[in-house]
């Protein structure tokens, strides 16, 4: 099977990587740099979009936003243009569920089968092969695209027939990791502030039922001093707003996300556009006026 | 040692019972005198022959009567004896009580109960407590009879700050679970599908793992009640007040349960958040095949 990829940026070229090798893999990306680096280890560069979808059976897509994928699939030298019946397109931007249908739709009268299959998880789970991929959408195509998905992390999973419920999935797990973040740090701040050791809430988080993702992951790394997130924040802030999106379409009240997206958004606007979701913590220390790490949160400014 | 129990309520009821099956314990409560057995007339007199005694009252200001009224336990405790403290409580109220116990020789030791479900003590249960280093290893072995994990947090008061700040995130939890099952749902997700796919992924947390899987039956995975976590959020909103923190998502999910209060009722389990939110998102969980179909 000869596959494509489009989009090789920090997650994608993460993910791309282990396609090298397994596959006949061509790529494409804006940055020649990550095209250069892929050529380097043995895949092709395609000339276009549209030539990518004349060679390969399957291309995978990862891209910031859905508009740049309605760019990629359907602008001029497009996949579309070389599409033909039988092909399958992988999408594993973290994008909008409705706008993901909608390109379906739009290749489905092609014979072309377009489904979403976005990643969750951290950096280290997409080089080690084990992060989450959720897809969803016609079981057929996802069945012949399973092997390929599989060789980039052995974590599928089929969140039923309907393209963009893999999506939709993504934005409600950020919502969640999100959400559980902001409330975890304000709360150990607070414990901070109570004089508390970071070491010993991490110890009392973990065994109790205030145990999520953060108290897992980020505050033990804050206590030995390592960074534990690699993420833009204007891209969580983005993610944030999908989500609040989801809830604005179907009328569903979100006070809990819609609280902690003014907050990364408060981080973001304080912080400029480059900034990292590492740099949040700072962001809750400082409106709490205390650090998380060190002797005492007391004391601190 | 001997070993005094003031409380009663569902947890006091279920602590005091894993108490007694390894150490003598002698519970005073107003029903232990129409049950014949021979109780003390006053808490004073109860604490005369106690060694260590355990109050596990609904708020502070029982503890507050139950230790320093006219007949209370500070009046008849011996010096070198020690009250552990297991009720919600304010730290700095709990400080205070320490240096009153202090003047007359007895110890405090603050070390509040969490756990969401008294009728099964399961995991994620742990006893947080604060006070002198050699009261808390004195009273370790009991405190362990409770429950299997307890952390030491530092002085006098910090069992308790420890306390607000894990009710607080746990709260958090079980609220940002409801929401996002809720959102889920009427975008077309399976609930099954959520339960796994959540739970793997970075959303997971300790209210997803129960939660989610039994959303269709809300439960039970708690038996606290609405009431009592309000009780606590505000404890933890006043502390938040104190401390100059500001607590933003805690204090939002405290007024959250407070509506939920005010719907399903004080003495409704925390389970029932999931069917507020629901309500609130116009979805029954119960019925979701329903949903399923119309959100796809």
């Amino acid at each position: 099977m000869r596959v494509g990829y489009i989009g090789l940026g920090a997650m994608g070229g993460a993910l791309a990587r282990h396609l090298v090798g397994k596959y006949t893999l061509s790529v494409l990306d804006l940055n020649a740099a990550a095209v250069a680096a892929f050529e380097q280890l043995g895949a092709q560069r395609a000339a276009s979009p549209a030539q990518m979808a004349r060679d390969c059976d399957l291309v995978l897509l990862c891209l910031p936003r859905s508009s740049d994928v309605e760019k990629v699939v359907f602008g001029r030298n497009g996949l579309a243009e070389g599409l033909s019946s039988g092909k399958i397109v992988i999408d594993q931007t973290s994008g909008v569920p409705e706008e993901t249908r909608k390109f379906a739709r739009r290749l489905i009268e092609a014979g072309v089968s377009l489904f979403d299959a976005p990643v969750s998880g951290a950096m280290a789970t997409a080089v080690a092969g084990t992060i989450s991929i959720i897809a969803s959408g016609p079981r057929d195509a996802f069945e012949r695209a399973l092997p390929v998905l599989r060789s980039i992390s052995q974590n599928v999973f089929h969140c039923g027939e309907r393209v963009g419920n893999g999506q939709t999935m993504k934005t409600v797990n950020n919502m969640m990791n999100v959400g559980c973040r902001i409330a975890t740090l304000e709360a150990v701040a607070m414990g901070r502030k109570s004089g508390l050791s970071l070491e010993t809430m991490i110890e009392a988080l973990n065994a109790s039922t205030a145990r999520n993702y953060t108290t897992q992951g980020m505050l033990p790394a804050i206590a030995e001093g390592r960074q534990s997130t690699k993420f833009g924040l204007a891209l969580q802030v983005k993610d944030m707003n999908q989500a609040i999106m989801l809830g604005v379409d179907r009328d569903v009240p979100l006070p809990m996300a819609t609280l902690s997206r003014g907050v990364l958004q408060i981080g973001l606007n304080s912080l400029g556009e480059n900034a990292q979701l590492e740099q949040m913590i700072g962001v809750i220390e400082s409106m709490a006026g205390t650090r998380f790490a060190g002797h005492s949160g007391k004391e601190q400014r | 040692m001997n070993v005094g129990y003031v409380g009663w309520g569902r947890l006091a009821s279920a602590i005091a019972g894993r108490l007694s099956s390894g150490h003598q314990v002698r519970v005073f409560a107003p029903q232990a005198k129409a049950s014949g057995v021979a109780p003390a007339a006053t808490l004073r007199d109860f604490a005369r022959d106690c060694d260590v005694v355990i109050v596990g009252l609904d708020s502070e200001a029982e503890v507050r009567a139950s230790l320093l009224d006219a007949d209370g336990l500070a009046h008849g405790l011996r010096r070198g004896s020690i009250v552990i403290d297991q009720s919600p409580g304010d730290p700095q109220e709990t400080r205070a009580f320490a240096e009153v116990l202090r003047e007359r020789g007895v110890a405090l030791v603050d070390a509040p109960v969490h756990c969401e479900r008294a009728a099964t003590f399961p995991e994620g249960t742990a006893i947080f407590c604060g006070g002198a280093a050699d009261a808390v290893a004195t009273v370790r072995l009991l405190l362990e009879a409770i429950a299997p994990t307890v952390v030491q947090c530092g002085d006098s008061g910090s069992g308790h700050a420890m306390s607000l700040v894990v009710t607080a995130i746990a709260a958090c939890n079980r609220l940002i679970t409801g929401e996002c099952a809720a959102v889920g749902v009427k975008n077309g997700l399976a609930i099954e599908h959520m339960a796994t796919v959540l739970n793997k992924s970075s959303g997971q947390n300790s209210a997803s793992a129960r939660v989610l899987p039994v959303l269709s039956t809300i439960g039970p995975t708690a038996d606290v009640t609405l009431e009592a976590t309000v009780h606590e959020l505000k404890l933890a909103s006043q502390l938040a007040v104190r401390t100059g923190a500001p607590l933003l998502t805690a204090n939002l999910a405290c007024c959250i349960y407070e509506a939920a209060v005010a719907t399903a009722g004080a003495d409704a389990s925390i389970d029932q958040i999931a069917r507020v939110y629901g309500a609130s998102a116009g979805i029954d969980f119960a019925d979701m095949r329903t949903w399923g179909a119309q959100g796809a």
